[in-house]
C-alpha cells in the first residue's frame, strides 16, 4: 500500500493495473473478503483503492470525522493524482462517499456505479431506511448482510491479532462517520440532482440492510441512472458474485456516453 | 473510615418476567407504577435512615434497566439534598459522555450541592456499552466527550464572572455559566470514573 500525502492527512492507497481509472471506496466492514473482486477489477482498469482514514490502522487527524471531511479528501486525491474520465465506483458507506463527491464535483469523473448504497434517507421519521446494525443481534446482522452467510462471513476465532485489530479499526470508523444521523445526510436527498453523471446503481437482491427497494428510489432521485439486480447476493454483492458485478460495472464503464 | 450505602433501586418484581435482557430492551409494561412508587419510597426511607446512623449515601443511574430503576441520579439526590442533615451524598454519577448538555449537569449538581448545604460529591462515569443505546451517542469519541463536558462542567461551576464562551469540538455554548455555585470554594469533591 502506499502513502500518498494530501493535506495533512497520510492516506493508503493500494493501485493496481492499467488503463482507464477507477477509483474504488470501499463499505464498513468485510474489506478482506474484496481481494477476488478487486483482482478482477485490476486486470481490466487502472484501480485506486484508498483505506478511508481511521480504517484498518490507516491515519485518521483528530479534526477529520466527516463523510464531507471523506468527500473533500478523495476529490483532492483525484487532483493531486491528475486523474480524468474516472469510474468511481463505491459499496455501501463507500457509495455514500461517491454520491458526497458528486454532490460537489463531477469534474474528472464519468462514469458512477454504486453498490447496494446508504446515506440518503427516504422514509418519514418513524421509519427506517437502514438496518440498525448497532440496535440488532449481531446474527441476524450477518444474516441481513448476506445471501448465504455460511459461505462469506470471515471465521473470526481463525484471525490473527493484527486481522481482528484491523476489523474493530473498521467497525469503530464506521461508528465513528455513521452514528448520528444514522448512516445518512439529512441534507443529501435535496442535492442528488447535482449528481450529474451517468449511474449505474447496482443492488444485491437479498440485501437485508438496505432492501433493493430503496436502491430503486435512489436510482429513481439520481438524474442519469439505470438499476440493475444482482441475484443471489446480498449486501455486498461483490463479495459474493464478484464476476457478475465486475462484468456489469465494465459494460457499463466502456459503454458510449450519452450525448 | 467512611461508609457508603448504595442502592440501584432495582425493580425487582419484574424479573421473573423478563425473557431476555434485564437492560433496555424490557417492555415496560412489566413496570407497575404503583409498585414503583412503593420501592421509591422504601429505597428513600433506608437512605433517611442512613442519615440517621451516620452513613453516607450513593446513587447512580440506569436507563431502561430493571436492575436499576434510578434513571437519573440526581432525582433521589434532590429529594434527600434536603429530607437529610448530615451524612454526604455522592452522586456517581452521570454519564456526562451522554449527556447532551454539560451545563445542565452542573446546573443539577451545583443546586443539590446548595441546597444540601454542601454535602454533595461529584460522581461521573463513562458509562457501560449498553448505556450507549439509549442515550444514542457516538461511541467512537465517547472518551473525548466525557473529559470535554468534565472540563466544561468545572468551568461552569467555578467561574464567577459572568458567562463564558466556548467552541469546542462537542460542545459550544454563547453563554456558559451556572447561578447557583458551589458551596465549595472550588467546585465539591469530583470522582472521575471514566479515567
Amino acid at each position: 500500500m502506499e502513502r500518498i500525502q494530501i493535506g495533512d492527512v497520510s492516506l493508503g492507497v493500494s493501485t493496481a493495473g492499467v488503463g482507464r481509472p477507477l477509483l474504488f471506496l470501499h463499505g464498513g466492514d468485510y474489506f478482506t473478503q474484496h481481494q477476488g473482486f478487486l483482482q478482477i477489477l485490476a486486470g481490466r482498469w487502472r484501480v485506486l483503492i484508498p483505506r478511508h482514514p481511521g480504517f484498518g490502522g490507516s491515519e485518521r487527524p483528530d479534526w477529520f470525522r466527516s463523510v464531507h471531511d471523506l468527500a473533500y479528501l478523495y476529490l483532492d486525491l483525484l487532483d493531486h493524482q491528475g486523474l480524468s474520465d474516472v469510474v468511481l465506483v463505491g459499496s455501501s458507506f463507500g457509495g455514500w462517499l461517491a454520491l458526497e463527491m458528486c454532490i460537489r464535483s463531477v469534474e474528472r469523473i464519468s462514469r458512477l456505479a454504486l453498490i447496494d448504497t446508504l446515506g440518503v434517507k427516504f422514509g418519514g421519521r418513524e421509519q427506517r431506511d437502514i438496518a440498525d446494525i448497532y440496535a440488532l443481534p449481531a446474527d441476524e446482522v450477518l444474516q441481513r448482510t448476506f445471501f448465504a452467510p455460511e459461505r462469506a462471513a470471515p471465521d473470526y476465532s481463525r484471525l490473527d491479532d493484527a486481522e481482528a485489530v484491523s476489523i474493530a479499526s473498521d467497525r469503530a470508523a464506521t461508528a465513528l462517520y455513521g452514528w448520528r444521523p444514522y448512516m445518512h445526510d439529512p441534507g443529501l436527498r435535496r442535492w442528488l440532482h447535482r449528481v450529474r453523471v451517468p449511474t449505474l446503481v447496482l443492488w444485491g437482491q437479498s440485501d437485508g440492510i438496505v432492501p433493493s427497494d430503496y436502491g430503486e428510489r435512489l436510482c429513481r432521485s439520481l438524474p442519469d441512472a439505470r438499476f440493475e439486480l444482482i441475484l443471489a447476493a446480498g449486501h455486498y454483492p461483490q463479495i459474493e458474485q464478484p464476476e457478475q458485478v465486475a462484468d456489469a460495472i465494465e459494460r457499463f464503464g466502456r459503454a458510449e456516453v450519452k450525448p | 473510615m467512611k461508609v457508603w450505602h448504595f442502592s440501584e433501586m432495582a425493580y425487582h418484581p419484574a424479573w421473573p418476567e423478563v425473557r431476555g435482557s434485564y437492560r433496555v430492551v424490557i417492555p415496560n409494561r412489566l413496570y407497575d407504577p404503583k409498585i414503583g412508587a412503593d420501592l421509591y419510597h422504601r429505597y428513600l426511607d433506608e437512605w433517611a435512615l442512613c442519615d440517621e446512623l451516620g452513613i453516607n449515601i450513593m446513587t447512580n443511574e440506569h436507563h431502561a434497566t430493571a436492575t436499576c430503576a434510578d434513571s437519573v441520579c440526581t432525582i433521589p439526590m434532590a429529594i434527600l439534598a434536603r429530607e437529610t442533615k448530615k451524612v454526604r451524598l455522592l452522586a456517581l454519577g452521570m454519564p456526562i459522555g451522554n449527556r447532551n448538555d454539560p451545563i445542565r449537569v452542573a446546573e443539577e449538581y451545583s443546586m443539590l450541592d446548595v441546597i444540601s448545604r454542601g454535602r454533595l460529591e461529584m460522581g461521573f462515569v463513562k458509562g457501560v456499552p449498553f448505556e450507549i443505546s439509549p442515550a444514542n451517542t457516538n461511541p467512537a469519541d465517547l472518551m473525548d466527550r466525557f473529559w470535554e463536558a468534565h472540563d466544561l462542567i468545572l468551568k461552569a461551576m467555578t467561574t464567577h464572572d459572568g458567562p463564558f464562551r466556548l467552541g469546542g469540538d462537542a460542545f459550544s455554548l454563547p453563554l456558559g455559566q451556572c447561578l447557583a455555585a458551589a458551596v465549595a470554594e472550588a467546585a465539591p469533591a469530583g470522582l472521575d470514573a471514566g479515567r
